[in-house]
Protein backbone atom coordinates (compact mmCIF):
# COMPACT_ATOMS: atom_id res chain seq x y z
CA UNK A 1 0.00 0.00 0.00
CA UNK A 2 2.72 2.42 1.02
CA UNK A 3 4.77 1.37 -2.02
CA UNK A 4 1.82 2.10 -4.24
CA UNK A 5 1.40 5.48 -2.59
CA UNK A 6 4.99 6.56 -3.11
CA UNK A 7 4.87 5.45 -6.73
CA UNK A 8 1.65 7.36 -7.31
CA UNK A 9 3.14 10.46 -5.69
CA UNK A 10 6.25 10.24 -7.84
CA UNK A 11 4.24 9.74 -11.02
CA UNK A 12 2.06 12.73 -10.21
CA UNK A 13 5.23 14.72 -9.61
CA UNK A 14 6.65 13.62 -12.96
CA UNK A 15 3.46 14.63 -14.68
CA UNK A 16 3.47 18.06 -13.04
CA UNK A 17 7.11 18.73 -13.89
CA UNK A 18 6.69 17.69 -17.52
CA UNK A 19 3.51 19.77 -17.79
CA UNK A 20 5.45 22.84 -16.71
CA UNK A 21 8.08 22.20 -19.36
CA UNK A 22 5.51 21.86 -22.15
CA UNK A 23 4.27 25.35 -21.32
CA UNK A 24 7.78 26.77 -21.35
CA UNK A 25 8.74 25.78 -24.89
CA UNK A 26 11.83 27.77 -25.78
CA UNK A 27 11.81 30.29 -28.62
CA UNK A 28 12.60 28.62 -31.99
CA UNK A 29 15.28 31.13 -32.99
CA UNK A 30 16.36 29.51 -36.26
CA UNK A 31 12.83 29.18 -37.61
CA UNK A 32 12.01 32.72 -36.48
CA UNK A 33 15.07 34.10 -38.29
CA UNK A 34 13.99 32.44 -41.52
CA UNK A 35 10.49 33.82 -41.17
CA UNK A 36 11.85 37.29 -40.34
CA UNK A 37 14.11 37.26 -43.43
CA UNK A 38 11.18 36.37 -45.63
CA UNK A 39 8.92 39.06 -44.23
CA UNK A 40 11.66 41.71 -44.29
CA UNK A 41 12.51 40.91 -47.91
CA UNK A 42 8.84 41.19 -48.77
CA UNK A 43 8.15 44.46 -46.94
CA UNK A 44 11.44 46.19 -47.84
CA UNK A 45 11.63 44.76 -51.39
CA UNK A 46 15.05 43.26 -50.71
CA UNK A 47 14.66 40.16 -52.87
CA UNK A 48 16.30 41.40 -56.07
CA UNK A 49 19.18 42.88 -54.11
CA UNK A 50 19.84 39.60 -52.31
CA UNK A 51 20.80 37.96 -55.62
CA UNK A 52 23.03 40.87 -56.55
CA UNK A 53 24.71 40.59 -53.16
CA UNK A 54 25.53 36.88 -53.48
CA UNK A 55 27.08 37.31 -56.95
CA UNK A 56 30.54 38.57 -55.80
CA UNK A 57 30.93 35.48 -53.61
CA UNK A 58 31.31 33.32 -56.72
CA UNK A 59 34.95 34.42 -56.96
CA UNK A 60 35.64 32.52 -53.73
CA UNK A 61 36.30 28.84 -54.56
CA UNK A 62 33.82 26.18 -53.35
CA UNK A 63 31.56 26.59 -50.29
CA UNK A 64 29.07 28.66 -52.29
CA UNK A 65 26.42 25.99 -51.75
CA UNK A 66 26.65 26.29 -47.98
CA UNK A 67 23.98 28.88 -47.45
CA UNK A 68 20.40 28.08 -48.35
CA UNK A 69 18.56 30.99 -49.87
CA UNK B 1 15.47 -1.14 1.05
CA UNK B 2 13.18 -2.21 -1.75
CA UNK B 3 11.02 0.88 -1.30
CA UNK B 4 14.14 3.03 -1.28
CA UNK B 5 15.08 1.89 -4.80
CA UNK B 6 11.54 2.39 -5.99
CA UNK B 7 11.75 5.99 -4.84
CA UNK B 8 15.02 6.54 -6.68
CA UNK B 9 13.54 4.99 -9.83
CA UNK B 10 10.49 7.22 -9.57
CA UNK B 11 12.68 10.27 -9.05
CA UNK B 12 14.75 9.38 -12.11
CA UNK B 13 11.54 9.06 -14.08
CA UNK B 14 10.38 12.45 -12.85
CA UNK B 15 13.63 14.01 -14.02
CA UNK B 16 13.71 12.20 -17.36
CA UNK B 17 10.13 12.94 -18.38
CA UNK B 18 10.57 16.67 -19.02
CA UNK B 19 13.72 16.01 -21.05
CA UNK B 20 11.72 13.71 -23.32
CA UNK B 21 8.98 16.31 -23.70
CA UNK B 22 11.52 19.01 -24.48
CA UNK B 23 13.21 16.86 -27.12
CA UNK B 24 9.88 16.41 -28.85
CA UNK B 25 9.21 20.14 -28.97
CA UNK B 26 12.78 21.16 -29.76
CA UNK B 27 12.03 22.42 -33.28
CA UNK B 28 8.38 23.44 -33.44
CA UNK B 29 6.94 25.15 -36.48
CA UNK B 30 7.06 28.92 -36.54
CA UNK B 31 3.85 30.30 -37.95
CA UNK B 32 3.63 33.60 -39.79
CA UNK B 33 0.59 32.78 -41.87
CA UNK B 34 -2.39 34.14 -39.97
CA UNK B 35 -5.02 36.65 -41.15
CA UNK B 36 -3.92 39.33 -38.67
CA UNK B 37 -0.25 38.88 -39.61
CA UNK B 38 -1.00 39.02 -43.33
CA UNK B 39 -3.08 42.17 -42.93
CA UNK B 40 -0.28 43.93 -41.04
CA UNK B 41 2.34 42.78 -43.56
CA UNK B 42 0.23 44.24 -46.40
CA UNK B 43 -0.26 47.50 -44.51
CA UNK B 44 3.50 47.75 -43.89
CA UNK B 45 4.24 47.03 -47.57
CA UNK B 46 1.76 49.62 -48.74
CA UNK B 47 3.08 52.30 -46.40
CA UNK B 48 6.65 51.48 -47.36
CA UNK B 49 5.73 52.55 -50.90
CA UNK B 50 4.65 55.93 -49.51
CA UNK B 51 7.86 56.23 -47.44
CA UNK B 52 10.14 55.28 -50.33
CA UNK B 53 10.44 58.76 -51.95
CA UNK B 54 11.53 60.17 -48.59
CA UNK B 55 14.07 57.39 -48.10
CA UNK B 56 15.42 58.21 -51.57
CA UNK B 57 15.63 61.93 -50.85
CA UNK B 58 17.42 61.33 -47.55
CA UNK B 59 14.68 62.87 -45.44
CA UNK B 60 14.30 59.44 -43.87
CA UNK B 61 16.88 56.82 -43.03
CA UNK B 62 17.00 53.31 -41.63
CA UNK B 63 17.89 53.13 -37.95
CA UNK B 64 20.14 50.62 -36.22
CA UNK B 65 17.09 48.64 -35.15
CA UNK B 66 15.87 48.38 -38.73
CA UNK B 67 13.21 51.01 -38.16
CA UNK B 68 12.55 54.03 -40.37
CA UNK B 69 13.70 57.28 -38.74
CA UNK B 70 13.43 60.94 -39.57
CA UNK B 71 16.91 61.99 -40.70
CA UNK B 72 16.59 65.43 -42.24
CA UNK B 73 13.13 67.04 -41.99
CA UNK B 74 14.43 70.09 -43.88
CA UNK B 75 14.44 68.01 -47.10
CA UNK B 76 10.67 67.52 -46.82
CA UNK B 77 8.49 70.35 -48.14
CA UNK B 78 6.82 72.06 -45.23
CA UNK B 79 3.30 71.04 -46.24
CA UNK B 80 4.33 67.34 -46.27
CA UNK B 81 6.19 67.23 -42.96
CA UNK B 82 3.24 66.36 -40.76
CA UNK B 83 2.19 63.66 -43.22
CA UNK B 84 5.63 62.05 -43.14
CA UNK B 85 5.66 62.07 -39.35
CA UNK B 86 2.25 60.43 -39.32
CA UNK B 87 3.41 57.75 -41.77
CA UNK B 88 6.43 57.02 -39.57
CA UNK B 89 4.30 56.70 -36.45
CA UNK B 90 1.86 54.39 -38.24
CA UNK B 91 4.67 52.23 -39.61
CA UNK B 92 6.16 51.87 -36.14
CA UNK B 93 2.78 51.02 -34.64
CA UNK B 94 2.08 48.34 -37.28
CA UNK B 95 5.58 46.95 -36.92
CA UNK B 96 5.03 46.40 -33.20
CA UNK B 97 1.60 44.94 -33.89
CA UNK B 98 3.18 42.54 -36.39
CA UNK B 99 5.51 41.11 -33.72
CA UNK B 100 2.61 40.78 -31.30
CA UNK B 101 0.40 39.03 -33.85
CA UNK B 102 3.14 36.61 -34.92
CA UNK B 103 3.65 35.70 -31.27
CA UNK B 104 -0.08 35.20 -30.88
CA UNK B 105 -0.34 33.15 -34.10
CA UNK B 106 2.20 30.79 -32.58
CA UNK B 107 0.22 30.51 -29.38
CA UNK B 108 3.03 32.21 -27.42
CA UNK B 109 2.26 35.87 -26.69
CA UNK B 110 5.35 35.90 -24.46
CA UNK B 111 7.55 35.53 -27.58
CA UNK B 112 6.75 39.08 -28.69
CA UNK B 113 10.06 40.52 -27.48
CA UNK B 114 12.08 37.63 -28.90
CA UNK B 115 10.40 38.19 -32.26
CA UNK B 116 11.04 41.94 -32.15
CA UNK B 117 14.72 41.28 -31.36
CA UNK B 118 14.97 38.70 -34.16
CA UNK B 119 13.53 41.14 -36.70
CA UNK B 120 15.85 43.98 -35.72
CA UNK B 121 18.89 41.67 -35.78
CA UNK B 122 17.99 40.30 -39.21
CA UNK B 123 17.26 43.78 -40.57
CA UNK B 124 20.65 44.96 -39.32
CA UNK B 125 22.23 42.30 -41.53
CA UNK B 126 20.00 42.90 -44.54
CA UNK B 127 19.68 46.67 -44.69
CA UNK B 128 22.96 47.03 -46.60
CA UNK B 129 21.07 45.49 -49.51
CA UNK B 130 18.83 48.54 -49.66
CA UNK B 131 19.28 50.72 -52.76
CA UNK B 132 22.52 52.69 -53.02
CA UNK B 133 22.34 56.15 -51.52
CA UNK B 134 19.78 55.36 -48.83
CA UNK B 135 20.87 56.51 -45.39
CA UNK B 136 21.68 54.00 -42.66
CA UNK B 137 22.19 54.96 -39.03
CA UNK B 138 24.62 52.98 -36.91
CA UNK B 139 24.25 52.20 -33.23
CA UNK B 140 26.44 55.18 -32.25
CA UNK B 141 24.06 57.54 -34.06
CA UNK B 142 26.32 58.21 -37.06
CA UNK B 143 24.94 58.12 -40.60
CA UNK B 144 26.34 56.47 -43.71
CA UNK B 145 24.93 55.79 -47.15
CA UNK B 146 24.13 52.33 -48.45
CA UNK B 147 26.42 51.15 -51.23
CA UNK B 148 23.53 49.15 -52.64
CA UNK B 149 24.73 45.71 -51.53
Amino acid sequence: MSRFLSLATALTGALLVSACVTINIYFPAAAAEKAADKLLDDIWELKGDVNVQTAPNVSAPASTTGEAK
Amino acid sequence: MNRHWLRILALALALAAPVAVEAQTAQPDFKVNAPAVNALRDALKLRFQQLKPYLESGALGVGAEGNVVLRDPAVVPLNQRQGVKRLLAEQERDGKALFREIARANGHPEWEEDIARTFSERMKKRRDKLPAGWWLQDADGSWRQSSGG
